[in-house]
């Protein structure tokens, strides 16, 4: 079963995209800021990550960072989801290695295809 | 610690007993210690109590929360991942406390929050889920409400689900005394009246700030499915200035040549700033028809309004004033003027190649200084 990390700091969305993509089969760990999902990436290998980009303790910016700084951790993709629409965040995001920006408010439907679509491009390379 | 009780209370009863034999400046120190003692008190307690409620609200609304995300989620989300296109539960929904004040208030909320963070069929379950339950009355009902808070609470709860309600209940707000009442409804107006969104500018009687305006730009540009509306309406000296300032600007961002004898007329008004504007928007709507106009006035004019004539001048760049421009040019004393004259010659760009070969031949010192950085294209201002 592929595993995804949800960093979100609002427990009604992050229950929301639990809900979304667990009903698709995937296993969900859900982080609430920073501190939080360092300690999951660290503990375990996930097939995609979804954060944030407003969270305490750690933005999702230094998160992203950090994770692509982290040599064994550079394969897993991640997808930024967040409410910030202004290009130049939505470029910082693609610059620091996200595979993929969701801007809320989005279709879950949307969320769905683009989740399956990035999960598959893992499989296909590995 | 019984010790210290019991000499604070001796304390108070020597003060007590010799309170009026006391020299004023102590007396009046003990009065202001023990005001700010009382005062800390009262500010704990009151700290206190908000927490007390707050603690017993939380843990009331807690499991009506909980019950809501899980039929929410049930019955929007999951419809939406499998396209299965029914509505709401409403009988499920409707299980909930909603006959009192918290639950509809916890339930509003919680759609709110689905509409800013879901699209499509999601966003568009939770609206009719939300005139279905009859909340759109309720936040109605607050529209009417003395207390200022309630009625900004009602009129954003209606501009976010996009319910339109009658215009004559909304438009006494839009002069409301409290300044976010009437921002509130001049927003709810642009985004939800159904076929005249900007016709509430004809009412208004208080000042539109600049944010307001940049708001209510954004909400016309957003409207796609009525055409924009004729700004030369309101560029009358008979609405409040700053709805003619802002309809100037827009009619100048919308192109709208119609608008052009409206703003003529502004020429003559007795406002500098309307008047500053209006020659302005004249330039951006290259109104070739008020090039004559603008140089007779020119003599009469403040400073102001002189640098918007040039301006405007070189905007139109029909060619026929570079005579004209070129005089400020090179006879004005005023250095912004010969600036702003030299920049609107060089925006003739073609027609005035030669005019300036002349110019650049003949000019020395300030003049040919003004000239290089009017022609360098990287320099904007």
């Amino acid at each position: 079963m592929k595993r995804i990390l949800i960093i979100e700091d609002d427990t009604f969305m992050a229950r929301a995209v639990n809900l979304i993509l667990g009903k698709q089969g995937y296993n969900i760990t859900i982080a609430q800021n920073g501190k939080e999902a360092i300690g999951h990436m660290e503990g375990g290998d996930f097939d995609l990550i979804i954060t944030d980009l407003m969270l305490p303790f750690a933005s999702g910016l230094e998160l992203l960072s950090r994770l692509k700084r982290n040599q064994l951790k550079k394969g897993t993709p991640v997808m930024i989801l967040s409410a910030i629409t202004n290009e130049k965040t939505v470029l910082d995001g693609f610059d620091l290695g996200a595979d993929d920006y969701l801007k809320k408010p989005f279709a879950p439907s949307e969320l769905v295809s683009r989740v399956n679509r990035l999960v598959q491009q893992v499989q296909n390379v590995y | 610690m019984f010790s210290f009780f019991n000499g604070i209370e001796s304390w108070f009863v020597e003060v007590k007993e010799n309170f009026f034999w006391l020299p004023t400046f102590i007396k009046g120190a003990i009065i202001v210690s023990l005001l700010a003692i009382a005062g800390i008190f009262l500010a704990y307690l009151n700290m206190l109590l908000l927490r007390a409620v707050k603690y017993f609200q939380d843990r009331r609304n807690e499991p009506v929360a909980e019950q809501i995300d899980v039929l929410m989620l049930e019955h929007m989300v999951q419809q939406d991942i499998f396209d299965e296109k029914q509505p709401p539960a409403l009988n499920e929904f409707r299980k909930l406390p909603l006959h009192h004040k918290w639950g509809r208030e916890l339930l509003v909320q919680k759609i709110l929050h689905y509409r800013r963070n879901f699209s499509g069929h999601v966003a568009d379950l939770s609206r009719s889920l939300y005139i279905d339950l009859g909340l759109h009355q309720y936040a109605q009902q607050k529209l009417s409400s003395p207390n200022p808070k309630r009625i900004v609470e009602g009129l954003s709860e209606l501009f976010n689900m996009e319910i339109t309600v009658e215009e004559k209940v909304v438009l006494p707000l839009i002069n409301h005394h409290n300044r976010y009442v009437r921002e509130m409804a001049r927003c709810y107006f642009a985004k939800c009246s159904a076929e005249h969104p900007m016709d509430f500018l004809q009412e208004i009687s208080k000042p539109l700030l600049a944010w307001e305006q940049f708001e209510l730009f954004r909400l016309v540009t957003q409207r796609t499915d009525i055409p924009v509306p004729s700004f030369a309406r309101w560029i009358d000296p008979a609405y409040h200035p700053s709805v003619i300032s802002f309809c100037l600007k827009l009619a100048a961002h919308f192109q709208q040549f119609d608008a052009i004898p409206a703003v003529m007329s502004m020429l003559k008004s007795e406002n500098l700033e309307l008047r500053a504007l209006s020659i302005n928007s004249l330039g951006k709507l290259m109104a070739l028809e008020a090039e004559l106009e603008l140089v007779s006035m020119y003599e009469e004019q403040p400073l102001s309004c002189r640098e918007e004539i040039l301006k405007a001048l070189g905007r139109i760049g029909s060619g026929r004033q570079l005579d004209f421009l070129r005089s400020q040019f090179l006879s004005s004393e005023d250095f912004e003027i010969k600036k702003q004259a030299a920049k609107s010659i060089v925006n003739h760009k073609a027609l005035a190649q030669l005019m300036l070969q002349q110019l650049q031949a003949q000019s020395v010192g300030q003049h040919h200084t003004i000239l290089q950085h009017c022609l360098n294209p990287l320099i904007k201002y």
